[in-house]
């Protein structure tokens, strides 16, 4: 290699490059040392190394120096150990800022020979600043991230604290309560562990509140909270399913033991709470339900609980009872009905019954009401009055509910296609229905499914219920109409409605009840009542529809007075599909099929 | 550099190994005195136990759990193999924050971190290097330091190497900091080595009869 071109070589690297021979005079000293010290090559060269660059003359890089010399050993010299030691060069960074960088360094002392010639020192100077600027500045913003990690952590650890926890109690809540029976009760076939839940409920709490307040209320509960975890074994799980209501998971026991547990617990409570130097006294009703042989999953399981506290609040305060036994005790009617409801569900023993609407003056079927009836296996019919309002306490009225309003669709649908009209096929729908936020996505999905259209659906509502929650009606009422679904308000005259709001509401007829249209011709308010209504409801702009009639008297008081629509035993009672047809046939004398 | 070839020494030479660590030791004192002149804490070095690793006992360096850190250096002249100087990586950190006075953490080590160790492991293989060339009259120099991070198996050398190692104890203000210098020759060298050692040895023998 020439000697030109080994020098631009040698000019060309970003590091410093000093050779010096065995008596340490500088035989070369690149570019690079040029410029950050300032002295030129021509200057450098020829002279000692202690003239020039006297750091590299003394101490440890001199040692290292000689060491390459004399032994050929390499050596490293840091800028982190030798602070002030190692030469210190400043120069103007060629950004154009005008700034003065600092060359922090190392140095690499290495021996060079060459065949035949002595050996010589190689001193290679690195500038290392970037590389420790950059470093630093990763570290500070792999430092700002793990602050935001851990900040974003903490913030995950509280909002699953409050996911999981009740506020006023600090304890587990109905979630983590579901989720620890749901690790109690594996799903995957292996043999739970067995054990008890017990679901607690402050008798009269509503009363305690009303008198002391609801911050007092609090007071009490958070009392009633300590208590209850005072009164369990360490590890048993102490939960607040609702306002009064608490649960005790206690894994490991049987029943007699989960009802010594129980009694306990309920005489603990039993116990005078202080609260602001007032003595409360409170009783607490306990039901038990043990696992897995009452429930298989965690939602059964509450529920055999809960029907368990239902029973146990019957007998009296402060009583504790055990699922298994409310469930055989024959006089627990109302358990035995829930129980058999579940039942009905699965094996489909509810039927729909339809009630023809008639027309007036036509006298034509404008309409058929589906009716819920229950067929059970061995009680036969039972009444509507009797199970609806079990079917609204255990929620099985959504399931239930979904059931009647499909299988009504789908019958009238099947009219249509058969060529019988019916006319508008009325469905009544629950509070608990309505109140389901997905009510509205319900229909419209029974809808599209049964293609029936939405002209002829006829959702009854009580005026109660509409009265109820005005923001979540007028919300609710406005998503149906928007579909095209007529509205009726059933049982109309036996609640308290405001005409004002009625008048805001998109309603489509008024249904007189029964108890009014059954007197007509006997009692005079009653017959007022009636026209009344009729009145009012055309007034709004809505039709009439008058329910129970029965007599000959009464459809010719209510055909005078106006009355759009006659539904009762005078024309016809409910009945199943297959008769309707037939009820039709015979009345208007049509060769309808289906 | 060649590979060592397993077991090259014919057997360990335990007196000679005690010979060479005693004539060693002055001249391992003065690598410490180098040590001890880098602007931190002052750092006392003591090399001891030189015995020769047979694979078992080198097996056992390659299984210790965790982290490690080898400053390492390539030999040139007379011996040719390889020095290295093996610690557990929170004795390493625990160094590197008195050599540069950080405070402790659990971050990685710093580029300049880093720096610092692999000047004190070059010194202070240099230390033996250099005793090594001089007490057995040879020509061994050793090249660039190298820092490495890794297991301790992956640092040392290939399972079936012997070589010959010190348990080396640095005292950093009071408190002992363990490590192992281990030096693994080529099998050449190691043949080479073990002549003189046993040259050291009858030396050493006939100095002691010519004494008595």
């Amino acid at each position: 290699m020439g000697s030109d071109l080994y020098e631009a070589l040698v000019d060309a690297l970003e590091q410093g490059v000093i050779v010096v021979d065995a008596a340490e005079h500088i035989e070369v000293w690149n570019y690079w040392m040029s410029k950050v010290s300032g002295i030129s090559a021509e200057k450098a060269v020829g002279k000692k190394l202690k003239e020039v660059v006297p750091e590299l003359a003394s101490g440890a890089a001199h040692r290292a120096v000689r060491r390459a010399l004399e032994r050929g050993n390499s050596s490293f010299l840091s800028s982190a150990l030798h602070p002030g030691q190692l030469p210190f060069y400043q120069f103007t960074a060629p950004d154009g800022s005008g700034s003065i960088k600092t060359i922090q360094q190392s140095i690499q002392i290495r021996p060079v020979s060459s065949h035949g010639a002595e050996r010589r020192c190689l001193l290679q100077i690195r500038d290392v600043s970037r590389v420790v600027q950059m470093e630093d500045h990763l570290r500070q913003m792999s430092r700002l991230v793990d602050d935001q990690r851990i900040e974003l952590e903490a913030q995950q650890a509280e909002v699953e604290r409050k996911a999981s926890f009740d506020p006023t109690t600090g304890l587990a809540n109905r979630s983590r309560l579901r989720e620890l029976l749901a690790q109690a009760l594996p799903e995957d076939g292996t043999e739970a562990e067995g054990g008890a839940i017990l679901v607690l409920d402050l008798n009269h709490f509503k009363t305690v509140n009303e008198s002391f307040g609801h911050e007092h209320g609090d007071g009490i509960l958070r009392s009633v909270a300590r208590r209850i975890s005072e009164a369990v074994r360490p590890g048993d799980l102490v939960a607040r399913l609702g306002s009064d209501e608490f649960a005790v998971l206690l894994p490991g026991i049987g029943a007699e033991p989960a009802l010594a547990w129980a009694r306990r617990i309920t005489e603990y409570l039993a116990r005078p709470h202080l609260l602001d130097e007032q003595e409360v006294f409170l009783s607490a009703s306990c039901g038990i339900a043990i696992y897995p042989d009452d429930g298989p999953q965690a939602d059964l399981l509450l529920r055999s609980a809960e029907r368990a506290l239902h029973r146990a609040r019957e007998l009296g305060p402060s009583a504790c009872e055990l699922y298994r036994r409310a469930v055989d005790d024959p006089s627990s009617d109302m358990l035995s009905l829930t129980g058999s409801l579940h039942r009905a569900v699965d094996r489909q023993e509810f039927r729909l019954f339809y009630q023809p609407l008639v027309g007036l003056p036509s006298q034509r079927l404008s309409g058929v009401e589906a009716l819920l009836r229950w067929h059970h296996p061995h009680r036969g019919f039972i009444s509507p009055a009797e199970f609806v309002p079990l079917l609204e306490d255990n929620g099985l009225i959504l399931q239930v509910g979904t059931w009647v309003l499909e299988t009504a669709c789908r019958q009238a649908q099947t009219w249509l296609e058969t060529g019988l009209d019916p006319g508008k096929v009325a469905v009544n729908v629950s509070p608990r229905q309505f109140r389901d936020e997905g009510f509205a996505a319900t229909v419209k999905n029974v809808l599209e499914a049964t293609k029936l259209p939405p002209e002829r659906l006829e959702l009854e509502i009580t005026e109660t219920l509409l009265m109820k929650d005005q923001e979540q009606s007028q919300r609710m009422l406005a998503e149906l109409k928007a579909m095209g679904i007529n509205v009726a308000i059933d049982d109309f005259g036996t609640g308290y409605s405001s005409l004002g709001r009625l008048k805001r509401y998109p309603i489509d007829t008024l249904k007189i009840d029964r108890t009014f249209t059954s007197e007509i011709g006997a009692n005079e308010d009653d017959n007022a009542i009636c026209t009344t209504i009729i009145g009012l409801g055309h007034l709004l702009g809505m039709s009439v529809t008058a329910e129970g009639v029965e007599t000959e008297e009464q459809l010719r008081f209510l055909a005078a007075h106006g009355c759009d629509c006659i539904q009762g035993y005078f024309f016809a009672k409910p009945m199943p599909a297959d008769q309707l047809v037939e009820w039709y046939r015979a009345r208007y004398s049509l060769s309808a099929t289906g | 550099m060649q590979r060592p070839s397993p077991n090259p020494v014919p057997s360990p030479v335990p007196d000679s190994c005690a010979l060479l660590l005693k004539q060693l030791d002055p001249r391992l004192l003065a690598a410490g005195n180098d040590l001890s002149e880098l602007s931190f804490s002052p750092i006392e070095v003591c090399f001891r136990g030189l015995e020769w690793l047979d694979e078992g006992t080198l097996q056992d360096l390659r299984e210790q759990d965790g982290q490690h850190l080898a400053i390492r250096q390539a030999l040139e002249g007379s011996l040719t193999g390889e020095v290295l100087w093996l610690l557990k990586e929170p004795d390493a950190r625990r160094l590197v924050r008195i050599l540069t006075g950080t405070p402790p953490g659990r971050e990685p080590l710093s580029y300049s971190e880093r720096e610092a160790l692999t000047e004190v492991g070059n010194l202070l293989l240099l230390g033996l290097v250099e005793g090594l060339s001089d007490v057995l009259g040879m020509t061994v120099a050793a090249t660039a330091p190298a820092l490495r991070l890794g297991s301790a198996a992956r640092l040392l050398p290939d399972e079936g190497s012997g070589g010959l190692a010190m348990s080396c104890e640095a005292k950093t203000g009071g408190k002992p900091l363990p490590g192992h210098v281990v030096l693994i020759l080529s099998s050449l060298s190691s043949v080479y080595f073990d002549r003189h050692l046993r040259i050291l040895a009858d030396r050493e023998g006939a100095n002691a009869r010519g004494a008595h």
